[in-house]
């Protein structure tokens, strides 16, 4: 079922084992990205409504042309 | 009456295909990409991506199909100055290449869709830019799925600026024989030891490698593994990507970057060779100049400059590093440097010989300059004087050279250590070899050296 799914618009070979060690990395890379989602939110807290500064949010995407 | 040709690369992909016609080149999409190409442009992602300047633009135009019993629609992309591959590159070309895939991917993620497939021949160079150029890359996104392109990213991307910058930068060569990128387990085996504590590295490499070992031939779904990817863990593992490709440097160093600074003309020649070349790239209106030996591209400029698309060729990856830092760091246009040894330089490739074009059959020069080359091609290298002359003569019908005689001493240099057996090597021999196929329009010498530069014509 999972493999209908997954290969929903491959063309390419996507290959079994590159689409598990995703799986993999998601386990250690989510907890990461949950973790510096939760302290960006502390620090943009204590940022704004402690220190009272304000910030506007950075798309690095388009910082590093 | 009208000609129509399929462009050979182009079939892989059930989505569509490029054609010609009539000189003009056209994208096919077919109706089982309908869908998907309709979304691109409703979802605000192709306005998002053009604006940017990532995705190629284009229209779409009411001209017949080249198969009308598939087609959806024709669109026309916008035309390129010339089309390059990875392996022409210099490192900070592929990284940009692949740092521009990734933030395509993660664009596209926050508009419902994804990139299917993450092929660094999508990519191609205008104006010193990295820029997308298949339209029918993007696919819907359904939350839960894994990135169909991981693995041809890593493959194309992850894996040779990981070999150039931690082995040696002239691993990017192994694109030319992988022509789907390196494999992760040749890539693994030739990484150091050291490169498993990046955790980059890592992951995307090493670990990847073992896991397509361990999994291949299996069927995922039957894997007993049925965890699926939120679209933040997927956006985790593409920004992991990011780090991990902004982290690889790689500089030239050494005998490379010190060669630059030494030239063998007083400040009055190169001011005057300058002039000449300058004046004669104008006066002969080229749509497109090649510089064969270009270096860092300091007489490429003299043609880019001049607004004329300019590709710089060089052997030495130093050298085109060097040059495309300048270009980035200028936000120069007009200028393409491309990694290239002329005495073995690109040929066709991929299925029958038809997906990777050869140098000589891919967008032509009308001004070919070769300046400070040919002593190392006949001395360095003993291509006979004719046989450059005849190579040259296919490349365009205009040349300027400049010819270095055995009194120089980069010449003594080249002779040093071996037998002068290049009897035929003076200026009366030069004139010999290429006065067959071209025509004399000028001649001036070097001032303080006894080089000698030519502007010839091809003969009919």
């Amino acid at each position: 079922m999972l493999k209908s799914s997954l290969l929903l618009l491959a063309y390419l070979d996507p290959g079994s084992g590159s689409l598990l060690i995703q799986i993999l990395l998601g386990v250690s890379i989510g907890a990461a990205v949950a973790v510096r989602a939760y302290w960006q939110r502390i620090s943009y807290f204590w940022q704004t409504r402690v220190l009272g500064r304000e910030i506007t949010p950075l798309d690095e995407d388009d910082d590093d042309e | 009456m009208t000609s129509s040709l399929r462009q050979p690369a182009s079939f892989r992909d059930p989505s569509g295909f490029l054609f010609w016609r009539d000189g003009v080149l056209y994208r096919q999409i077919n109706q089982s990409y309908g869908r998907e190409y309709d979304a691109l442009h409703s979802s605000g992602l192709y306005e998002a991506l053009r604006k940017k300047g990532w995705l190629v633009a284009h229209e779409e135009r009411e001209v017949p199909p080249l198969e009308p019993t598939l087609a959806y629609k024709v669109i026309a992309p916008t035309p390129l100055p010339f089309i390059s591959y990875p392996y022409e590159w210099c490192f900070s070309q592929l990284q940009s290449a692949a740092l521009l895939t990734l933030k395509i991917q993660k664009l596209a993620l926050k508009h419902g869709l994804s990139l299917k497939d993450a092929s660094a021949y999508n990519i191609q160079f205008v104006d010193g830019r990295p820029l997308l150029i298949d339209t029918l890359s993007f696919g819907f996104y359904e939350e839960g799925r894994p990135w169909e392109a991981y693995r041809q990213f890593c493959q194309h991307f992850l894996a040779p600026l990981a070999l150039m910058a931690h082995v040696d930068v002239r691993l990017s060569q192994l694109l030319r024989v992988h022509i789907d990128g390196i494999p992760l387990d040749l890539a693994s085996r030739l990484l150091p030891w050291r490169t498993r504590l990046n955790l980059g590295l890592l992951s995307h490499i090493h670990a990847h490698a073992k896991a397509q070992a361990r999994y291949a031939d299996k069927e995922v779904a039957q894997d007993g593994n049925s965890r699926k990817i939120t679209q933040q863990t997927l956006l985790g593992i593409i920004e992991s990507l990011q780090t991990t490709v902004r982290k690889l440097a790689w500089e030239p160093a050494g005998a490379w970057a010190d060669y630059y600074d030494k030239t063998n003309y007083s400040d009055t020649a190169a001011t005057q060779k300058q002039t000449i070349v300058s004046r004669w790239v104008a006066e002969s209106q080229p749509s497109m100049v090649w510089d064969l030996g270009g270096n860092t591209g300091v007489y490429s400029r003299l043609a880019s400059q001049q607004g004329i698309p300019t590709l710089c060729f060089d052997i030495d990856p130093g050298a085109v590093e060097l040059n495309q830092r300048q270009i980035t760091a200028a936000k120069e246009t007009n200028l393409l440097p491309l990694l290239l040894d002329l005495t073995n330089p690109s040929p066709s490739l991929g299925w029958a010989h038809e997906e990777r074009d050869s140098l000589l059959v891919r967008q032509k020069a009308d001004v070919v300059m070769a300046l400070a080359l040919i002593h190392h091609l006949v001395i360095g290298n003993n291509v006979p004087l004719a046989r450059v002359a005849h190579f040259f003569s296919q490349l365009a019908p205009r040349l300027i050279i400049e010819f270095v005689p055995k009194s120089d001493s980069q010449v003594k240099k080249l002779l040093a250590s071996r037998l002068d057996i290049f009897d035929d090597y003076t200026a009366e021999g030069f004139e010999a070899a290429f006065l067959t196929l071209f025509t004399l329009l000028e001649k001036q010498s070097v001032a303080d050296s006894d080089r000698i530069l030519y502007l010839l014509e091809r003969r009919p």
